[in-house]
């Protein structure tokens, strides 16, 4: 039995409570490599290809129990005709998601928990998953892994990631659309502190590049309600500006303002055949990987 | 002089006002900083937030301490200007007792009359310890002023009970500066000069440049303007006679009327002398114009004669009174030095009566030789010699008569053929005499002369046409004397020299009708009469004044002198000549030095008194001067403004009232930033 290697963003509790979870697809995906999902060319399927090491969070009943008998070693049996899911994570960590208000962790943490968990249950899937982390620009990121030994990197990378500088999500994303890689998924993970209608434009590009995208908002509790009294001092982590508000006047406008551009990032999606989510950080993340990625 | 507060304690409060500032610090101070993901959110519901919340802040800071100073302000009950605040105060009380007061006002009660009680008013409203005094602007001697502010209000009111209507023009300047003497002299923490008077222009449109109001002294006017006034006739002045008088003989005065209407008036002129005769004369005066009115006084015996002028009819009672005085000569000698037929018809033409009981002239003949005994006897009005006879007198006794004041005529002898060296002093050195192949016109050489004076017309000119020289001696002038008269030619047969007081008047003509037909002239009576009468006899005897006016200055000043009224309003004042009081009323009034009777004075009523033009407090005098003007018609609004100014002037509601108003517009900001 191997040894099973904690990981700060991928806990085994979050990995038990992944592990009855699965991603697909609703829509037919352009895919080289086959998996377990539907593709528009059609191969052969149902094909044995290969075997591999089975790794924490494969489906036990893909273990060939047969192999086990002769060799001892848990295999998972491999087949050429299922499309492999390719996904993209774009992970914020500009300086905004360093935000902690009420949630038990930062915005950030909690954006790598639901990396890390949809890494996991995309690798438990066979998927291949990259990463790549960005602020006003896209970073480097880990290649793509699509078993659990794999995403060994991406988790490591990912307790490594410090929350710096500006964010311009929208550049970000017109610079991926722009760059060749394959078709796949694009999951971006981040606070979307930009105008609702330069992120529509930037998803438009990634929708004309060929992928398909779930926007996931994290946002911690305190941003959607402003849960501050009397005359506050606001200091915006990103820029050091600052405002002195009296929040209690505030707070009715500042929410309302919020949930106009959640609504808008959300109708932006939604009209592109885009996925949304609103990820408070407070509410669990196999939960929100439930409902978030069930857009795909 | 600043706001006093009735309720000081409160001033406690103030530093109340700085709470809205502690506060402000406090809070800011207290202020959360909050690091926040995104301003993203905050700016897009307002883009100048910070700015217009500053903005809005600091307005609602000020208004916050503008409204707490204000409510403490307003509880310690702020009072502006109390006149002395908590301590006592001086006022002088300048009363306009000018002829023009005489006018009536409110109520058909005389402006004077409405000052004096107004002024009795504010004096029984004085607060103990206050300090008055009285300023006249004509220093009436039969009112006690005091000498500065005092506390005796029983004196002040005393002092403005002896107030009565003068006759006289003020002097606006001298009583203010009298008054801001008095109030620089006080030592009160406040000090004030309360006006009353008709601002009437002649006597207020003066230089305000001139006068300096004390440091904190405040300066009321109360304007008492008449009601309907309309201009009248007044006395402008009186015109004495012309040269001098004699007892017997009728004087006549010239009585100049001044009509300060617009239409024609009618008024009688009364002359009442004081040996009780007494004569009306009814004229009309053209509408703002003059009349000179002639006044015959009949002076019985010799020295004073004096006349009071009255005005009836369309007249400013003010200025309608006029005391007229003329001294009266007895009978005096003229001494003909000569022999007696050497003087033509001289003698006839100064006494035509031969006793001189028309003229007052009696002429003399003496011999030249006893002209001293005689000049030292007679006190000759004029003494006459001939040519011939000048060298038998005595030279330096003539000369001394003639310096003295005396006048000296020197003619030709009837039978003279006279070519004599005259004296260098007598100013003329007469030629031969010489008979003319024909009569040849004489003409006057300078109508300006003395020996002209009673035939001189209105435009300065002396009419001698028809006047004919037969026989002469031509003179030559000398030693400044000047030709009087010559012949058409341009010789001088009359010249006229000034020698000390007096004069010598040398003639080339003998008074005779064989020289020249002067002595059938109707005028030669003036000239020969008037070269006798015409001399200054009375200067320093008498003396014509306006009332407002005080005595010429004299030699002696300092000398104890007594002034009694003889007609006119009631006086005995006695004291240093250069501290008499001006002449406050029309009249007739002597002047005693050491008992002796040295001057007479007429003193005729101020006729620019009865001119209707009055100034609105802003202008003349007051202009330069800061006051403030409140009129009144009665005592108790002087009283009611009085006990204002003393108490000041409650600011309490208009404190409260700011108040309110900053409460409602720092509700109105606070409602503005909690909508934005």
């Amino acid at each position: 039995m191997p040894a099973v290697t904690t990981y700060k963003f991928l806990p085994p509790h979050l990995a038990d409570r992944l592990d009855g979870l699965g991603i697909g697809v609703r829509h037919p995906l352009p895919g080289g490599m086959q998996g377990q999902h539907r593709s528009r060319h059609h191969g052969s399927s149902v094909e044995f290809a290969d075997y591999r090491a089975y790794a924490a969070g494969d489906p036990i009943h893909r273990i060939d129990w047969s192999v086990y008998a002769r060799s001892d070693k848990y295999l998972v049996r491999r087949f050429e005709d299922e499309v492999r899911l390719r996904v993209h994570l774009l992970l914020d960590h500009s300086e905004s998601m360093s935000f902690r208000g009420e949630g038990a962790v930062s915005k950030l943490d909690h954006a790598s928990s639901l990396a890390a968990g949809i890494m996991y249950v995309l690798a438990r899937q066979g998927d291949a998953v990259d990463l790549h982390g960005f602020t006003d620009r896209l970073g480097q990121g880990w290649p793509s892994a699509s078993t659990y030994d794999g995403l060994r990197p991406m988790l490591r990378g990912l307790e490594k990631l410090t929350a710096t500088g500006a964010s311009a999500t929208a550049a970000v994303l017109h610079t991926f659309a722009d760059q060749p890689r394959p078709r796949g998924l694009v999951v971006v993970i981040s606070d979307f502190f930009q105008d609702a209608a330069e992120l529509a434009q930037g998803l438009s590009h990634l929708h004309h590049a060929g992928h398909q995208a779930i926007l996931l908002h994290v946002l911690d509790r305190a941003e959607l309600h402003l849960p501050f009294d009397g005359v506050v001092e606001v200091n915006e982590m990103e820029t050091g500006r600052k405002v002195v508000v009296e929040v209690d006047e505030f707070r009715e406008a500042y929410t309302r303002e919020v949930q106009r551009h959640i609504d808008q990032l959300r109708r932006a999606a939604h009209g592109l055949n885009c996925g949304y989510h609103l990820v408070e950080t407070s509410s669990p993340v196999d939960q929100a990987i439930r409902d978030g990625m069930r857009w795909v | 002089m600043g706001v006093i507060f009735a309720a000081p304690l409160f001033l406690i409060g103030l530093p109340a006002a700085a709470l809205p500032v502690l506060f402000h610090l406090f809070f800011k101070v207290r202020k959360k900083p909050v690091p926040f993901s995104s301003l993203m959110f905050f700016l897009r519901i307002e883009p100048n937030l910070h700015a217009r919340r500053k903005v809005r802040e600091l307005l609602l800071l000020i208004l916050r301490t503008v409204l707490i100073l204000l409510v403490v302000l307003a509880l310690a009950r702020p009072q502006l200007p109390a006149l002395a605040g908590s301590g006592s105060s001086a006022v002088v009380v300048l009363i306009d007792n000018s002829a023009s007061m005489t006018r009536t006002g409110a109520g058909g009660r005389p402006l004077l009359r409405i000052a004096s009680e107004a002024a009795a008013a504010l004096i029984e409203a004085l607060a103990t310890g206050d300090r008055a005094a009285l300023a006249l602007t004509v220093a009436d001697a039969s009112v006690t002023l005091g000498e500065g502010a005092t506390t005796d209000t029983a004196a002040l009111l005393a002092a403005l009970d002896q107030i009565q209507p003068t006759e006289a023009s003020g002097d606006a300047a001298a009583a203010l500066r009298r008054a801001f003497a008095i109030l620089a002299g006080s030592s009160a923490p406040a000090t004030e000069v309360r006006i009353f008077s008709d601002l009437q222009t002649s006597e207020w449109n003066g230089a305000a440049e001139t006068l300096t109001m004390p440091a904190g002294c405040r300066l009321t006017v109360h304007p008492l303007h008449p009601e309907g006034a309309a201009g009248a006739v007044a006395i402008s002045r009186i015109d004495p006679p012309a040269g001098r008088s004699i007892a017997g003989r009728p004087a006549r005065s010239t009585v100049i009327l001044i009509n300060h209407r617009d239409q024609v008036a009618t008024t009688q002129v009364h002359l009442s002398q004081d040996g009780g005769d007494d004569t009306t004369v009814a004229v009309t005066v053209p509408a703002n114009g003059e009349m000179a009115v002639p006044l015959v006084l009949k002076p019985r015996d010799p020295g004073l004669t004096w006349a009071t002028v009255r005005l009836d009819g369309d007249s400013f009672a003010g200025a309608s009174r006029a005391g007229l005085v003329v001294w009266s000569n007895a009978r005096a000698p003229v001494l003909l030095a000569g022999a007696p037929g050497a003087f033509g018809l001289l003698p006839l033409a100064l006494a035509p009566d031969g006793r001189g009981d028309v003229s007052g002239l009696a002429p003399t003949v003496v011999a030249p030789e006893g002209l001293v005994a005689s000049l030292g006897m007679n006190a000759p009005l004029m003494v006459v010699a001939t040519w011939t006879s000048l060298a038998q007198c005595p030279q330096p006794a003539l000369q001394a008569y003639v310096t003295g004041g005396g006048t000296l005529l020197i003619l030709p002898a009837l039978d003279a053929a006279i070519e004599v060296a005259a004296p260098p002093w007598i100013g003329a050195t007469p030629a031969a005499v010489a008979t003319l192949a024909k009569p040849i016109a004489g003409l006057v050489l300078d109508a300006s002369l003395t020996c002209w004076s009673d035939l001189r017309d209105g435009a300065g000119q002396v009419d001698v046409n028809g006047l004919l020289i037969a026989r002469c001696a031509v003179l030559t002038p000398q030693g400044g004397a000047k030709a009087a008269l010559g012949l058409v030619d341009g010789r001088a047969i009359l010249v006229e020299k000034t020698l000390g007081a007096g004069r010598i008047v040398s003639s080339g003509i003998a008074f005779h009708p064989g020289w020249s037909n002067l002595p059938l002239k109707g005028w030669s009576l003036a000239l020969v009469q008037g070269l006798a009468l015409h001399q200054v006899v009375d200067a320093g005897r008498l003396s014509r004044l306006t009332a407002g006016h005080s005595l010429p200055p004299a030699a002696s000043d300092a000398t104890a002198t007594r002034i009694r009224s003889l007609s006119g309003g009631p006086l005995d004042w006695q004291g240093p000549r250069e501290a008499a009081p001006p002449f406050a009323r029309a009249g007739v009034y002597t002047v005693e030095v050491t008992g002796q009777q040295v001057l007479t004075v007429g003193v005729c009523a101020a006729g620019s008194e009865a001119a209707t033009d009055y100034l609105d407090g802003n202008t003349g005098l007051l202009a330069g001067l800061p006051h403030r003007t409140v009129p009144i018609t009665d005592a108790r609004q002087v009283v009611e403004d009085w006990r204002s100014v003393r108490r000041g002037s409650d600011l309490f509601p208009w404190f409260l009232l700011l108040a309110l108003a900053v409460w409602a517009l720092e509700g109105w900001v606070g409602t503005a930033v909690r909508k934005s």
